[in-house]
């Protein structure tokens, strides 16, 4: 009789979130309101089932993850308007001097490095309309760039525990602190950027053509338009990025770190608080809540120990263990490359949390999973909000040449998805034993 | 003061209008806009220059980036073929359903009111649905100047 009840709310709570994310991948209607009616839905069928509570669903949420995402978005809404993103930008450009080949590397190189501690989505809504102008002004194609920091950004911001909301997520879960996580992704990643760069360089050679105009006419020094906020800004973050490295040694949480820098920006700037949260992605919060509490329902009926078990009978084997992160890793990326990676992570980290407790090392799932998702978003021009933020100012710069549709996308996209998850297989694959903690 | 004193008749668009017909008629009587009328004589709508030049002239990506603008960028200039394409638009493509509208006896305040809330320059002067004419920020800057001059207002 036990049986049947725990069976009827796994179906319960599994249809639950299938209908959730049936209705968050159909954009039928916003996400994050998807997530809301999920949550809802999921709290309502668990109360009535006896499966999850309230105070249960509280809990599932993930507080470090959500307030190290408010707190540095925070960060991004003080200093975007000092225009030092623009000034950098403007800069890039003129040291590569009208050559082509050159403005593609240092763009990519900024927008990886940015993408790599801050929020990737603004990084690129700035990047790329001054990539466009740039371009036009030295009579270059703008999309195989537009393209190419959308692209690096996404891998850019997979190797460290900031730089991608699933890998916030994974470090939380998995507690992975900043400087473990960047040594464990970092060279990785530093050699997938490298081989992807190159791919794309081999696969626009013919539009890369050096430009037969050096001067760039745009004054950096007009971009900056707050230089005093600038400084400040930049001071909080300098913090916030050598607690990052260090947090660990302190016990800090990294999104208490992220609001050190947070707190010492606000008494610094002293900015009218308005502005600073209206600007803030608040649908992105609510979206990431939503589904901890959908995902908290179903790890609460036992749907999900039920997956993890199945799982833990091939992973327990360490010889399977590899296999088992490789196939983790491709169906991430390939899932990525189709639908929004959020929700796949939120679900996939309980069940890697489950197979710890079947005696699996857990330690090389969490890097199979943060490379899949990390990588696989430039599958496809819908596989990362920065890829869509590209293709939409690659549409509205009203430069038939520049447009990037979809096969357009996927032409340059899947070879560059692929070449990076197969540099990615063979390096987890030959320094296994280097992912194993 | 009330509206009616300043406003200027003026020319309307109407259906297969063209840009150009809309660019001449609003040099001709210094205004920013004009109303725009369907087949009975009904404003529908205003086309607004500012609006034209934003939607045709001015990519995002150099709307964005203004002030950072040098002056060798020919490159980004509005070619002669776009401009002598845009002319030869038809004008109703380009118009805004919205616009600032008071009756003949609606004092300055209440123009002036309704301008900044809208974001504009100009306002229609309506007598129910029959268009009388147009008051633009110049010309009540223009009737307070003289006002005060003869002390009059």
């Amino acid at each position: 009789m036990q049986e049947t009840f725990v069976a009827q709310h796994m179906w319960l709570a599994g249809g639950v979130m299938l209908a959730a994310y049936v209705l968050i991948f159909s954009e039928w209607m916003h996400r994050a309101g998807a997530a809301i009616l999920g949550a809802v839905v999921m709290v309502g069928v668990g109360m009535w089932g006896g499966f999850y509570s309230q105070e249960e669903a509280v809990t599932s949420l993930d507080a470090n993850t959500l307030l190290l995402l408010a707190g540095m978005m925070m960060v991004v809404v003080m200093l975007r308007p000092t225009g030092g993103f623009e000034y950098l930008a403007i800069r890039i450009a003129k040291l590569a001097g009208g050559n082509a080949r050159l403005l593609l590397v240092y763009l990519c190189l900024a927008v990886s490095v940015i993408s790599m501690f801050l929020d990737n989505v603004t990084t690129v809504l700035i990047f790329a309309p001054l990539t466009v102008l740039i371009t036009r002004i030295l009579r270059i194609n703008p999309m195989p760039y537009l393209m190419a920091e959308a692209m690096l950004s996404n891998i850019g911001g997979a190797a460290t525990l900031v730089g991608d909301p699933p890998n916030l997520m994974i470090g939380s879960a998995g507690g992975i602190d900043f400087t473990h996580f960047m040594l464990k992704m970092g060279p990785l990643i530093a050699v997938v950027w490298v081989v992807t760069v190159l791919t794309l360089l081999f696969f626009f050679r013919n539009q890369l053509v050096n430009s037969d105009k050096v001067t760039v006419d745009l004054d950096e020094k007009r971009a900056i338009t707050d230089p005093v906020g600038l400084k400040k800004a930049l001071a909080g973050l300098f913090v916030i990025l050598i607690l990052f490295f260090t947090h660990h040694h302190f016990h800090l949480y990294p999104a208490f770190v992220a609001f050190i820098g947070v707190a010492i920006i606000f008494t610094l700037i002293r900015p009218n608080p308005e502005p600073v949260f209206g600007k803030m992605e608040w649908s992105v919060l609510v979206f990431f809540a939503g589904l901890f509490i959908i995902v908290g329902g179903v790890e609460a009926s036992g749907l999900l120990d039920l997956v993890g078990l199945q799982l833990a009978e091939i992973a327990q084997d360490p010889e399977q263990l590899l296999i088992t992160c490789l196939l983790l890793m491709w169906v991430a990326a390939i899932l990525s490359a189709v639908v929004d990676n959020i929700p796949f992570t939120v679900t996939m980290i309980p069940i890697v949390l489950g197979l710890e407790s079947h005696g699996v090392n857990i330690a090389p799932l969490w890097w199979a999973l943060a490379i899949g998702v990390g990588l696989g978003g430039n599958g496809s021009h819908i596989g990362a909000t920065a890829n869509i933020i590209c293709v939409a100012e690659s549409e509205r710069c009203g430069i038939p040449e520049a447009r990037i549709t979809p096969v357009a996308w996927l032409k340059a996209g899947v070879p560059v998805m692929l070449v990076g998850l197969l540099v990615s297989s063979l390096l987890f694959t030959a320094f296994f034993d280097y992912f194993l903690d | 003061m009330i509206l009616d004193k300043l406003a200027h008749p003026t020319q309307v668009m109407r259906f297969g209008d063209k840009v150009r017909d809309f660019f001449e008629r609003c040099t001709e009587c210094g205004v920013p806009g004009l109303p725009f009328v369907d087949g009975s004589g009904r404003v529908v709508g205003r086309v607004s220059m500012r609006h034209i030049f934003r939607e045709r002239c001015i990519p995002r990506y150099i709307l964005d980036s203004a002030h950072l603008l040098g002056d060798d960028i020919h490159e980004v200039n509005i070619p002669s073929q776009s401009a002598f394409e845009l002319l030869e638009q038809p004008v109703e493509g380009f118009v805004l359903k919205q616009y600032a509208h008071a009756t003949p006896n609606s004092p300055i305040i209440k123009g002036l009111a309704i301008m900044e809330k809208l974001s504009t320059n100009y306002i229609f002067i309506m007598e129910g649905e029959e268009y009388q004419g147009i008051v633009t920020r110049r010309d009540i800057a223009r009737r307070m100047v003289e006002a005060t001059r003869d002390f009059s207002l």
